[in-house]
């Protein structure tokens, strides 16, 4: 039940795809979130809607990542958690991540990004403490992970404009739904 | 030898985004407002300069007693202002142009509204040793 | 354009004209004074002349006419150097007195910039002239010189002849004219005064016909004045106002002049000028031309001169020293140049000031080479040509005197002066500015008008400077303070302010507001100085001092002024808008100010199912209001009178230092029904006098409604939220307008709520737009209800879990109107259960224990009226007056973790009359539930019996320092018996579980189910007696509980329903457990130990379905003893078949001898290699799968060697039956054994499937419907017997 040839790496597929400047999207995304907070003046709204609006690229997202990738069905969350890692945030963020402390079972652990091309001069000014700046992710993410049937909870561990070393994402598996989703792209 | 050395950095509608007492001379209880006097005061020379000449470092635009202004305009019309000790003013060029780096790296800051006041800490400490290190 | 009409020119024409030294004798001055006029005041209207036609004739051939022409009169006594002293004071004075005359509008705002003519003040002019005149008469310029000397008798002196003669003689004459620094030898001219009103005037023409014998005819004149007898002729001030502007005008001047004296003077002077001095100077500067182009002009005289002073080269260097006498040829050429300047010929004059500037530079005279770059500049200006020629002498000029230090300080202040005037006549402004600066001195009060000059002179220039304007504005207002002419300071200040208003610079804000203010106070004007200095108040960015400084000041000005004052824009402390919050209660009331902050959805969600849904309940009490409320009332809220409002908002103290504000309070307004409709609604922009209105009549609205006043101190850069509450008493529309508060007992402050909560609002655009901020702050206030309160008795903040516990709920209603119908609804039913009433004063655990006679009939839910977790209290209840309700609740820690146990009680009023019909009491409390004892359950099927089970109950205790004594261990429902397996003692060797102790002990359950399943399925859920397990040790006599009373069996329900939802598997074979334990006596902490409690720990729906629903037993002998000599032995054997599954199921029962048909069997793993015969040991069975497999694999592989199986399957090889759901059979084996042995008879396959699984519960799970089980091991032993 292999898929018709290998799986790509994300690098090859980052040179394939065309690209925008860094800076103009940075930029826009910049502009999204301080829309969000003039329309939405709490924080805790702002964080939700980004997290909302993530969720909705990240459903989408899911197909185009396993069309162009033709990565081979997950056997289990590890090796999702590694695919998401190495090859999705390659292919989509240019930058590549690392998976570290696992729980005990297998379904939690954390992505850990040092560097996020979202928060170039990016700088949390006091009124906006609390606000995750680059939830879009952790929506992304989940929402990538339920349309093939894994239900996660993703929250910032660590978060770089909050003065920390390092962006860490953690995803917790609360439960793995059956298989009736239409992403058998393998049977 | 002391220095005094006053930034402020003024929006293009002359209001101060950021200030800083940059100098090695004792503080003063009067000297912040004597400064910012001066300083707002040389906003009209700059006018007139700024649009006669194209270039963006105005040297010793103005003076008041032993202190002299030197400006420099940004693209956006936003002016950094120092106001120094005349004998200081090779370092002031290179000076500007580091803290306009700064400056521009705020502005990308997309949470940064142009034209309010620049509260970064970050920036600060900057602008602070740059000042030790050219003035 | 001609420079003569410029300002400048203007005053050159007056300044730079010929000097006539009048001497006079006293009686002259007495004459004149009769008309409060000195002998010049009176001439010298008439010394301007706008056209005397005298031709002139100077250095060139062809005449030209004079028009304008002006004579400067002076005493002897005053053609000297002014003394500076003097002049100092004159000059201060000409500023203070001009500072007193605009010291009416000081008062009022500073006028808007642009209109710059009326802001530059007119004194200045006459100021400047001062100044100039301070350095006239100086030795080394020539037009101060007296070019005529007026010699004045009165016909009353005696032999007036010799008074002429010795009026001019030199002990009275000048310095100038005596120390040779001029000619002393001058024109002269004698005049008579006659007063006619001593004499007739014959004796006074016999003295003229004298004097013209003795002096010449036409040097001689003869003056009569105060013809008009009597003093009532009037003349126009205007005539001598100039010169009388310092006195005061009200005596009217010149009172016996009468026409004809005026004609005479004016003639007189006619005259003079235009017979004698014009032509006098004429003919002087045409010898002296002659003479200087004789001596100088032409080459050869170029270089003589210049031979002549390299030769004088050594002359010490004195800059105004008298190294040139009148007769030097320099003072002529000066002389000649300035006479010509005069006649306005200002080609000669120039050429002669170029002559000798060179010779004074040459020379080292600097002050007279100053003066004549200054003349030179001048000259060029009136000739109008070569601007730049002009500037540059003047600023040579003006150089070269502040070079020569502090003697040439005025000449250099005059000459700025001119410069300006030069420089503003093109305007050029901003140079003129620079100027002004320049000449600023050390001495600060010239330089504080000449800055304040500059400061005009930026904003005058185009584009204007208003940044320049401000800034030299606040330097002069500076200078002025240090000379106290506070009044100039303030009005500098003042129109600097209009520069600097609403400004960003901080400290210059500060500056500005905090110094006027000052000065302001300290000219007692308190309230101006009150408004300036609020502005600096909010200074954060300033130091502490500073603060303290500024707060200082402030306070002071207020107590100095003695009243309160009421600062509309008071921005100490700020207000933090966003944190209002308003908690009122309309319907829904509230136990506790804390249970306002839980979200209203919340609430919502609990209401939905108790109160008629909020939508229609609002319109139908709406609709009752709209008959007595006008319609804009309906958005707004609804409060009940006497019940307070609470609005919550933050202080936000923005210094470093501390401040103490007191009463602060509301600000609102209640007006009554009746009035409402007159009541006009206040916007808040007229919030001003609105406020007035209300402190006026703040006494009577004390009568309407009751103000809550909180006093507090805010710490440096401390934020505190305060609760301000107003009480509405009657009905009417409240609405709450503002805040008022007291800043250090002095000072009131308001804010004013809406319009700021409208700023807010208008700026967060577009979310919410319907709702308009205004309406949380307007209340319709309806007459007052009964309102329950409600809280619960000896609620713990923290419980362990599984504590079991009897709460009191007390409800009371201090209205006297009833209230009806109650209705209660709790959050967590798991947690918290509502007992019912009869069981008030019941105890834990007594209740709990088991009577010995149980009648289980007594089944409370039927009493209590749930309704999809709604609790009806009997109807009969109603509360009103003292009498509280109480109730009691049970609660239970259910699950550890911190839970907030929300509870709504419904209730309606008594009277239906009322505007609402029903209202809620909300309450709401924190538990938190720390882990205890942690239990859970395996159970696994007992090998050898059917519908047995071994259940393995793991006990841990989680706490930390609790000790638990577990006490007994219960299984719910009939269809379950429970049994221990060892003794108590073996279990519990230490009574009990201590901290952290973990223990695991075994039971037997056992299952008494009928094969029916409807009624089981109900018994399950009624409370049904189950069987106990004492666990306690045989020490101590309590009773077993009853895990079936109202308690205990209600929170299993709440539980079964909790963990069903976790565990969503749909098994009907399950069983649930309670343990109960209590904590014991012997505690750690004693405190909590004080009423005996109850834990209860229920685990339900543990499983004991095993791996197939299909279990059997092979029952028969194990051992026997046969002969084989007889026969081979034929033994029975019965199958028992139970089906645990809910279907039907059909079984088959393949058994084989051959070894092909246990290859199947032998599922391929390779353990046990090695060729066993029939005979073999055996390990003792412990498990029973393990076992199966392993035994299985060995028979498979024994057979291969001998392919003679020791046994055989007698009857048939296959069977089949069907089973009922929960029933079971029994089918006859039967086997022939050849030979004595032990033979394990486990060579048979169950295949069983399930027919018609009934899956409308089971969908999705995936439960196996098929299945084939190798048989069990059976071990049977043949002995031969003999």
């Amino acid at each position: 039940m292999a898929p018709p040839g290998a799986p790509r790496s994300g690098d090859a597929i980052f040179a394939s795809v065309e690209r925008v400047n860094a800076e103009l999207f940075t930029l826009t995304y910049g502009a999204i979130v301080r829309q969000l907070l003039t329309d939405l003046e709490e924080v805790e709204e702002v964080n939700k809607q980004l997290d909302q609006m993530g969720y909705n690229i990240g459903i989408r997202l899911v197909d185009e990542f396993l069309a162009k990738s033709n990565v081979t069905r997950c056997v289990d969350f590890r090796e999702t958690a590694e695919v998401i890692a190495k090859v999705g945030f390659k292919m989509f963020l240019g930058v590549s991540a690392s998976v570290t402390n696992w729980d005990a079972d297998g379904t939690c652990c954390s992505i850990i990004l040092e560097d996020n091309p979202l928060v170039d001069f990016v700088e949390l000014p006091d009124t906006c403490q609390g606000l995750y700046y680059c939830n879009i992710l952790s929506g992304v993410i989940r929402g990538a992970l339920e349309m093939v049937s894994m239900k996660t909870e993703v929250t910032w561990a660590r978060d770089m404009l909050r003065g920390d070393d390092a962006f860490e994402l953690q995803v917790k598996l609360l439960k793995q739904v059956p298989e009736e989703y239409p992403y058998k792209d393998d049977e | 030898m002391a220095t005094t050395a006053c930034f402020i950095i003024v929006s293009r509608n002359d209001i101060p985004i950021y200030e800083a007492e940059v100098g090695s001379a004792a503080k003063r209880e009067d000297a912040a407002q004597l400064h910012q006097f001066i300083l707002h005061a040389a906003l009209d020379i700059v006018q007139d300069l700024a649009w006669t000449t194209s270039a963006m470092f105005l040297k010793g635009i103005d003076k008041f007693n032993d202190l002299v202004v030197s400006v420099y305009v940004t693209a956006g019309h936003t002016r950094f202002m120092l106001l120094h000790n005349p004998h200081n003013d090779d370092g002031i060029k290179s000076f500007f142009q580091e803290v306009h780096e700064l400056y521009v790296k705020i502005l990308l800051n997309p949470l940064y509204l142009p034209g309010s006041r620049i509260t970064s800490s970050h920036f600060d400490t900057k602008v602070r040793a740059l000042a030790r290190k050219y003035l | 354009m001609d420079p003569g009409t410029t300002p400048l020119g203007k005053m050159l024409l007056e300044e730079i004209t010929p000097v006539v030294m009048v001497l006079r004798t006293p009686l002259v001055e007495e004459a004149c004074l009769k008309n409060d006029l000195s002998f010049i005041q009176m001439l010298s209207p008439f010394c301007t002349f706008s056209n005397i036609d005298v031709p002139v004739r100077t250095s060139s051939d062809q005449p030209y006419r004079l028009q304008k022409f002006k004579l400067r009169l002076f005493y002897e006594s005053d053609i000297r150097q002014p003394n500076l002293e003097v002049a100092k004071e004159r000059l201060k004075q000409v500023i203070t007195q001009a500072g007193e005359k605009d010291n009416s509008e000081l008062c009022s705002d500073p006028p808007p910039i642009g209109s710059e003519s009326e802001i530059l003040p007119s004194w200045f002019e006459f100021f400047n002239k001062e100044l100039v005149r301070t350095v006239s008469f100086s030795d080394h310029e020539a037009f101060d010189h007296p070019v005529a000397c007026l010699l004045v008798v009165s016909s009353k002196d005696e032999q007036p002849i010799n008074r002429f003669v010795d009026l001019f003689n030199t002990n009275k004459l000048p310095s100038l004219l005596n120390d040779g620094a001029m000619d002393p030898k001058i024109l002269k001219h004698y005049l008579l005064v006659h007063d006619n009103q001593d004499r007739s005037s014959e004796k006074a023409t016999k003295l003229l016909t004298e004097m013209k014998n003795t002096f010449g005819t036409n040097d001689c004149h003869m003056l009569c004045i105060n013809s008009s007898q009597d003093g009532q002729i009037e003349h126009q001030d205007s005539l001598w106002a100039p010169c009388k502007s310092v006195a005061s005008p009200n005596q009217h001047l010149g009172c016996l002049l009468n026409i004809d004296d005026l004609n005479e003077i004016k003639d007189l002077m006619q005259e003079l000028s235009s017979k004698h001095i014009i032509p006098y100077m004429e003919q002087k500067v045409r010898a002296l031309n002659q003479q200087v182009s004789a001596t100088r002009k032409g080459f050869r005289n170029q270089i003589k001169n210049l031979w002549w002073r390299k030769g004088k080269e050594d002359t010490p260097d004195s800059p105004s020293g008298l190294m040139y006498t009148f007769s030097s040829i320099e003072s002529q050429i000066r002389v000649l140049g300035d006479y010509a300047f005069m006649l306005r010929d200002y080609e000669l004059a120039l050429s002669n000031y170029r002559l000798i500037s060179t010779d004074y530079k040459l020379d080292k005279a600097w002050k007279r080479y100053a003066g004549v770059q200054e003349m030179m500049g001048l000259a060029y200006f009136m000739l109008d040509q070569s601007r730049k020629e002009a500037e540059y002498c003047m600023e040579n000029a003006f150089n070269t005197y502040l070079k020569i230090g502090s003697s040439g300080q005025q000449n250099a202040t005059r000459c700025g002066l001119w410069w300006i005037e030069m420089l503003k006549t093109r305007d050029q402004y901003k140079e003129a500015a620079t100027v002004y600066f320049r000449i600023c001195s050390e001495e600060s009060l010239h330089s504080a008008v000449m800055l304040e000059q500059a400061s005009y002179c930026y904003l005058l220039s185009q584009p204007r400077m208003l940044h320049k304007y401000g800034f030299h504005l606040v330097l002069s207002g500076d200078r002025y303070k240090k000379c106290d002419q506070i009044k100039h300071a303030i009005r500098t200040y003042r129109s600097a302010i209009s520069v600097y208003k609403g400004t960003t610079w901080s400290y210059i804000k500060d500056h500005v507001y905090f110094h006027i203010g000052q000065w302001y106070a300290f000219l007692g004007m308190y309230d101006v100085a009150f408004t300036h200095l609020l502005e600096v108040l909010t200074c954060s960015h300033q130091s502490k001092t500073t603060q303290e400084l500024f707060l200082r000041e402030f306070l002071q000005i207020v107590q100095r002024t003695g009243k309160t004052f009421e600062a509309l824009k008071l921005q100490l402390p700020v207000i933090n808008i966003s944190s209002l919050k308003v908690v009122f209660e309309d319907h829904r009331t509230y136990a506790s100010p804390a249970v306002a902050s839980v979200r209203e959805s919340l609430w919502r969600s609990l209401e939905e199912d108790m109160i008629p849904s909020l939508s229609t309940a609002r319109t139908n009490w709406l609709e009752l209001q709209s008959k007595l409320l006008p319609k804009k009332y309906k958005e707004s809220n609804i409060c009940v009178a006497g019940e307070a409002i609470k609005v919550d908002i933050e202080f936000e103290n923005p210094l470093k230092i501390p401040i103490s504000i007191s009463s602060v309070s509301l600000i609102c307004e209640l007006s009554e029904l009746d009035e409402m409709t007159s009541d006009t609604s206040h916007s808040a922009t007229e919030l001003w006098n609105d406020e007035h209105k209300l402190l006026g009549d703040m006494s009577s609205d004390a009568s309407l409604f009751t103000l809550s006043e909180v006093d507090f101190t805010l710490g440096g850069d401390e934020t505190k939220l305060v609760q301000l509450t107003v009480t509405p008493k009657v009905e009417g529309s409240l609405r709450i307008v503002g805040i008022r508060w007291k800043l250090s007992g002095s000072v009131v402050g308001y804010y004013s709520l809406e319009s700021n909560l409208g700023k807010r609002k208008t700026a967060k655009g577009r979310r919410k737009p319907k709702h308009s901020p205004g309406n949380d702050l307007k209340f319709v206030v309806i007459k007052s209800l009964p309102k329950l309160e409600g809280f619960i008795h000896s609620l713990p903040e923290k419980a362990y879990a599984g504590d079991l516990r009897h709460l009191v709920l007390e409800l009371r209603n201090q209205s006297e109107f009833s209230v009806k119908n109650l209705k209660m609804k709790i959050s967590h039913p798991r947690f918290l259960n509502i007992g019912d009433h009869e069981d008030l004063n019941l105890e834990i655990p007594d209740c709990l224990e088991k009577k010995t006679n149980v009648e289980q009939t007594d089944v409370p839910a039927d009493s209590k009226k749930v309704s999809h977790g709604v609790f009806l209290f009997p109807e009969d209840i109603s509360i009103e007056g003292e009498r509280p309700l109480l109730w009691p609740l049970w609660l239970r820690a259910a699950v550890p973790g911190t839970i907030s146990l929300y509870i709504v009680i419904y209730y309606e009023m008594g009277d239906a009359s009322s505007v609402m019909r029903y209202r809620t009491l909300r309450m709401h409390y924190n538990l938190q539930v720390l882990p205890s004892l942690d239990v859970s359950f395996t159970i696994s099927p007992c090998p050898s019996k059917l519908q047995e089970f071994l259940v393995r109950m793991d006990v841990v205790n989680k706490t930390s320092s609790e000790s638990f004594q577990v006490n007994q261990l219960s299984s719910v429902g009939w269809q379950w018996e429970i049994s221990l397996l060892q003794a108590v003692d073996a279990i519990f060797p230490s009574q009990s579980l201590i901290a952290g102790q973990a223990l695991s002990c075994f039971f037997m359950l056992k299952s008494l189910r009928k094969s029916s399943r409807t009624e089981e399925k109900i018994s399950s859920l009624s409370r049904s007696p189950g069987s106990d397990v004492r666990l306690a040790p045989e020490g101590n006599k309590d009773a077993l509980f009853d895990i079936c009373c109202s308690p205990l069996a209600d929170f299993h329900d709440c539980e079964r329903l909790q963990q069903h939802e976790l565990s969503n598997q749909e098994d009907t074979n399950t069983v649930d457990f309670i343990l109960i334990s209590r904590p014991l006596k012997s505690d750690i902490n004693p405190g909590t130990s004080d009423a005996p409690r109850l834990f209860s720990h229920h685990a339900c729906h543990c499983s004991t379905a095993s791996a197939s629903p299909i279990s059997w037993v092979v029952a028969g002998p194990r051992t026997k003893c046969h002969d084989f000599s007889v026969s081979f032995c034929e033994i029975n054997l019965r199958m028992i078949i139970y089906n645990a599954s809910d279907a039907v199921a059909s079984v088959g029962i393949n058994t084989h001898d051959s070894p092909g048909g246990n290859v199947q069997l032998s599922d391929g793993n390779t353990v046990a290699s090695g060729n066993q015969a029939g005979w073999h040991s055996l390990s003792p069975v412990d498990d029973i799968k393990i076992n199966s497999d392993v035994l299985g694999s060995n028979v498979g592989k024994s057979q291969s060697p001998e392919s003679v199986s020791p046994f055989i399957w007698s009857g048939t090889s296959s069977t089949r039956v069907q089973l009922e759901p929960m029933s079971s059979t029994e089918i006859p084996l039967q086997i022939c054994v050849f030979s004595p042995g032990t033979y394990d008879l486990s060579n048979y396959v169950l295949n069983w499937n399930l027919l018609h699984v009934n899956n409308e519960e089971n969908v999705g799970k995936t439960k196996q419907t098929s299945g084939t089980s190798p048989g069990y091991p059976y071990y049977l032993t043949v002995l031969p017997s003999d």
